[in-house]
């Protein structure tokens, strides 16, 4: 028998078996809590930080990763507040200027509210979230990738050419990877890296619509699990 | 590495994966760095994929993934070393040898390391080069060291005079 | 050695021990830490056993090899017992001299003697010295009493009478009420109420539990912990037995970082010799407690300093923090309930179960009991280690204690490592006090104070800060990854003289966003230095961002090496000496520095006998 426990998302009450993270538990209820780094049914290590969400306890809130936090009954989350809703911002600032040639990168910013971003561009080909060394299978579980060095030399390799030995060509890492799709408008060169305004998040009043999962009224986006599932189940107003 | 020194140094660490910083620790001291054929043989006796300890070796910076210099260098850049004027030291030093730190000259004389604290604050800026210390150096003097230790023989040799008038 | 079977026979040991160390007519203290060792104090101790027995005083003069005494600046020190007579600045060729006049006739030699720098007249009693005097050394007055290689030195000053007190029938929960009463907090730099620690790991289910002893210490500039574990191993052992008694565990671990070889190999030996002796291991003084230490070494990562990622490091991963939710009382080194202290933490408790907790408590002020070691670096007269009472002020230790900067004045005060912030020369009052030092944007941290006087530059000083964190950075979230990386740009900018205004309010914002949004403690404290240097310093930001310049004399790409004429007497020694020859000039007339060749390297100025050169 599944375990469930209450707990209150943004003024909603939502029910999720235990020893679900926050973040699924609220996606599952069609809350919609931006994050980049995580891949369904695979650990969670809160790397990229989007996901924060404050969890009252005591009258005090504290930030952290909803993806690593697990649900206790009772528990109090704020996904979108004011200072969370900012946060999140620079976060996705950094990020995108960071790498912005890619669309999912791209699309989040968007997403979380970026509207210029206030660095130089770097024109990174890796974010470092960690999908394809996580869900990669391997061989009989040795992976041939991994992540090496430290730091702002840390970077995924598959070392000692044991890709050719290890890898079984089963491409998840490559439908993951953020990277790996392109800006709508094309390859942004060094140079010529911007805040693409074409991304599909048309979320411009995403702050007078808290809570709710963007795709409900905006249609889909590269990074909405949900795409497939909200035109079946979803009721038309 | 020999087969024998492999074993001493897996001596009754065999199987246990947790021994890995440990045993590529004693590796390091032994053959001042961590070669390839180190890592699979570390592999396999711990039970270690070889990815891993590729990770865990480039992670850390007490392990070199190449190999070091004749004389290694080593400029404390701890914060009393710095608010004295080690960075100045650092600068000399790598430019008077043309490499940045970790990096070998060509001629495989020397590496520059940076340590973050030594401890002995007091005699900072502080300067090591294989087991003899320098205190209160300043970029002149450095100079002079490195100019000494290329023309030296690194076998013995080091006047005592020298680690304490300076 | 032998074995100590019952807690009687350690009494019996001790007296033994006792008369034997009273039967010298003289003993011979010489530090030997590891500050003291790079001035050739191994070269002194062998030429002082060498001039004993030459001298024909081997047998009746004792002669020890201590730990860190904590007044490096006047280092090797040799002090002489009974009559307390403090020599500094001691080299290998004083040795035949000390023998002949002070161990053979008790004759004080005038130059090795402390000479006060106030008064101008020497102190020939170590006790009179005003720098110990005004220090509290609970825990560092051992290290002169005790040879770290030497259990029979520990126990002769009592050493393991606290664990033997506790293993006589004081509960396990007592032991942690009595912690808990004592208001200890962590020394290592969060400062969470170690009784409580404790309460949460014995509270925990579980039959397996750790206790690991935090001896990484990767606070640039702090060597407290290095001289603690260096010179008295065995008082930190006390403490996790004890420790590790309150909470049930029979496993600990003690994680010393890579860059510390002699502490590594002196609690090796400590621990093999509490082995031998029955204190560690398996029935302890014959109860049935037991337990048992095994030493880590750290792989040089900064990063491993923090608890999550010691413990992976510990497992023989990368040291890559994980969040802490679930906090590592309960979930923690191979997912069993682990209780993490800093060496410090640990060195205190035997004191505080010999002397009681309401003694402990006694000191301090209302938050934060107790004594402190603090590692006094940077431009200070008196570099070294003290140990005084929570809530001294940082005035009394800089200058009273200190003996302020022996050069130019004392601008700010560096507190908390990297984590911690710079406190300008007018918050000085404030005392060593967890929630006072937090609040000013600082922290006690694991107590490394580091003095920098007027010629230092606080942008620099932000800068090395992050540079150090960047370096450090496991590099797992991203805002510490990239939100650094940005902020060390916009910071490096300012310093080149291609600051912003805006860069001031985008660093202010990133900084916050940094703190908020870290997974750890290493990323939630980067941007106290920035954050602390913008608060008390914002004028010489705006120097840098409005008028390109770097009053200090410090940013490399703002300043110039200039000789001044009317000093320079044409000697020609720059000259010679630069690297680049960027310096012209005919002998005997005033030279010249070529800007376009100058490599800003210092060497011209620091050869200048004159003091002509001069930087803007």
């Amino acid at each position: 028998m599944t375990q469930y426990v209450n707990i209150n998302v943004d003024g909603m009450s939502i029910q999720a078996p235990k020893g679900t993270s926050v973040l699924d538990a609220a996606l599952d209820s069609g809350i919609c809590i931006p994050h980049l780094c995580r891949v369904p049914y695979v650990a969670d290590i809160g790397a990229c930080r989007l996901c924060i969400v404050e969890n009252v306890l005591n009258g005090h809130s504290k930030i952290t990763t909803s993806c690593t936090l697990r649900v206790k009954e009772g528990m109090v989350i704020r996904s979108n507040t004011e200072k969370i809703i900012k946060l999140r911002r620079n976060i996705a600032e950094l990020l995108v200027a960071e790498a912005p040639n890619s669309r999912a990168v791209q699309d989040v910013a968007k997403r979380c509210g970026v509207r210029d971003v206030r660095y130089s561009f770097h024109n990174s080909n890796c974010i470092l979230c960690g999908k394809c060394v996580r869900v990669c299978p391997g061989t009989l579980g040795v992976k041939p990738l991994t992540f090496v060095g430290r730091g702002k030399d840390r970077r995924v390799e598959a070392p000692f050419n044991l890709k050719t030995e290890l890898c079984n060509d089963c491409g998840r890492c490559i439908d993951l990877c953020p990277m790996t799709v392109v800006p709508c408008l094309g390859a942004m060169k060094t140079g010529e890296e911007h805040l693409c305004v074409n991304c599909e998040a048309k979320m411009d009043f995403i702050e007078e619509t808290p809570g709710l999962c963007v795709w409900c009224y905006f249609g889909e986006g590269f990074q909405c699990q949900r795409h497939d599932l909200g035109t079946r189940g979803r009721a038309r107003a | 590495m020999s087969e024998s020194k492999l074993a001493a140094i897996l001596k009754g660490r065999k199987s246990q994966p947790h021994q890995l910083i440990e045993v590529l620790q004693d590796v390091q001291s032994r053959e001042g760095y961590i070669s390839p054929s180190s890592m699979r043989d570390v592999s396999e006796a711990l039970g270690v994929p070889l990815t891993e300890v590729y990770s865990v070796a480039s992670f850390y910076k007490a392990f070199s993934l190449n190999p070091r210099g004749k004389n290694i260098l080593t400029v404390c850049t701890g914060t009393a070393c710095h608010v004295r004027g080690a960075k100045m030291v650092l600068n000399q030093a790598t430019g008077q040898l043309g490499v940045a730190p970790s990096e070998m000259t060509q001629d495989g004389l020397f590496t520059i390391e940076q340590v973050n604290c030594l401890g002995a604050c007091a005699l900072g800026p502080v300067v090591t080069e294989n087991g003899s210390s320098y205190h209160h150096m300043n970029a002149r003097k450095v100079r002079k060291l490195i100019h000494k230790l290329s023309t030296a023989s690194t076998e013995g040799n080091l006047n005592e005079q020298d680690q304490h008038h300076q | 050695m032998n074995k100590i079977n019952t807690i009687n026979d350690l009494g019996t040991l001790r007296e033994k021990l006792q008369s034997y160390r009273k039967s010298f007519r003289k003993t011979l203290i010489l530090c030997n830490g590891t500050g003291c060792q790079a001035s050739r104090s191994q070269d002194l101790i062998g030429s002082i056993q060498t001039e004993l027995v030459k001298q024909g005083f081997a047998t009746d003069i004792l002669v020890r090899a201590t730990g860190c005494h904590g007044f490096c600046e006047q280092g090797p020190i040799l002090v002489v017992e009974p009559d307390n007579t403090f020599y500094c600045h001691v080299t290998p060729d004083d040795a035949e001299e000390i023998v002949r006049k002070t161990v053979a006739k008790g004759e004080l030699i005038e130059r090795l003697l402390y000479t006060d720098p106030v008064s101008g007249k020497t102190i020939p009693r170590e006790s009179d010295i005003p720098f110990y005097k005004a220090q509290d050394r609970q825990l560092l007055a051992q290290n002169r009493q005790v040879d770290p290689c030497n259990i029979e030195d520990y126990i002769a000053i009592g050493g393991y009478s606290a664990l033997a007190k506790v293993l006589s029938g004081i509960s396990q929960k007592s032991v942690i009420a009595e912690i808990k009463r004592s208001e200890l907090r962590g020394r290592g730099g969060a400062g969470f109420p170690t009784g409580r620690k404790w309460e949460q790991c014995s509270d925990a289910p579980g039959d397996e539990k750790y206790v690991i002893c935090n001896a990484d210490e990767g606070d640039p500039g702090a060597y407290m912990d290095r001289s603690v574990l260096e010179g008295n191993p065995h008082l930190v052992l006390e403490g996790m037995i004890i420790g590790a008694w309150a909470v049930n565990a029979w496993q600990g671990y003690v994680y010393v970082r890579n860059e510390y070889p002699l502490a590594v190999k002196h609690i090796r030996t400590a621990i093999e010799q509490a082995r031998e002796m029955g204190i560690l291991g398996e029935n302890i003084f014959g109860t049935p407690f037991s337990f048992d230490v095994e030493v880590a070494r750290g792989g040089g990562a900064f990063v491993c300093g923090e608890s999550t990622a010691l413990m992976a490091s510990l497992e023989g991963k990368v040291g890559e923090p994980h969040p802490k939710d679930v906090h590592s009382v309960v979930d923690g080194l191979w997912h069993k309930p682990t209780v993490l202290n800093n060496v410090e933490t640990w060195a205190n408790v035997p004191v505080i179960m010999q002397n009681g907790a309401a003694w402990f408590a006694g000191k301090g002020s209302k938050n934060s009991k107790g004594t402190k070691i603090l590692a006094l670096t940077g431009h200070i007269k008196n570099t070294g280690l003290v140990e005084v009472p929570m809530g001294t002020t940082l005035e009394t230790v800089v200058f009273t204690i200190g003996g302020g900067s022996p050069g130019k004045a004392v601008r700010a005060v560096q507190t908390g490592g990297p984590s911690g912030g710079c406190l300008p020369l007018d918050k000085l009052y404030l005392p060593l006090d967890f929630d006072a030092l937090a609040e000013a944007g600082s922290m006690v941290g694991s107590g490394g104070i580091v003095v920098m006087d007027e010629d230092t530059c606080m942008v620099d000083v932000a800068k090395y800060f992050l540079t150090f964190l960047q370096d450090e950075s496991c590099g797992k979230c991203v805002p510490c990854r990239l939100g650094i990386d940005r902020m060390l740009e916009l910071v490096t900018g300012i310093a080149e003289g291609n600051g912003k205004p805006e860069d001031i309010d985008l660093l202010e914002d990133l900084a916050w966003t940094v703190s908020e949004t870290s997974l750890c403690a290493l990323g939630k404290t980067a941007a106290n230095p920035v954050l602390s240097t913008l608060r008390y310093f914002r004028d010489e930001y705006d120097t840098h961002i409005h008028e390109k310049k770097c009053p200090a004399g410090v940013c490399q790409a703002l300043i110039t090496y200039w000789v001044d004429p009317e000093t320079c007497t044409g000697c020609g020694v720059c000259l010679k000496e630069c690297p680049h020859s960027a310096v012209k000039g005919e002998k005997k007339q005033p030279h010249e520095i070529d800007l376009a060749l100058c490599e800003k390297c210092g060497i011209c100025k620091s050869s200048c006998k004159f003091d002509a050169i001069q930087v803007r």
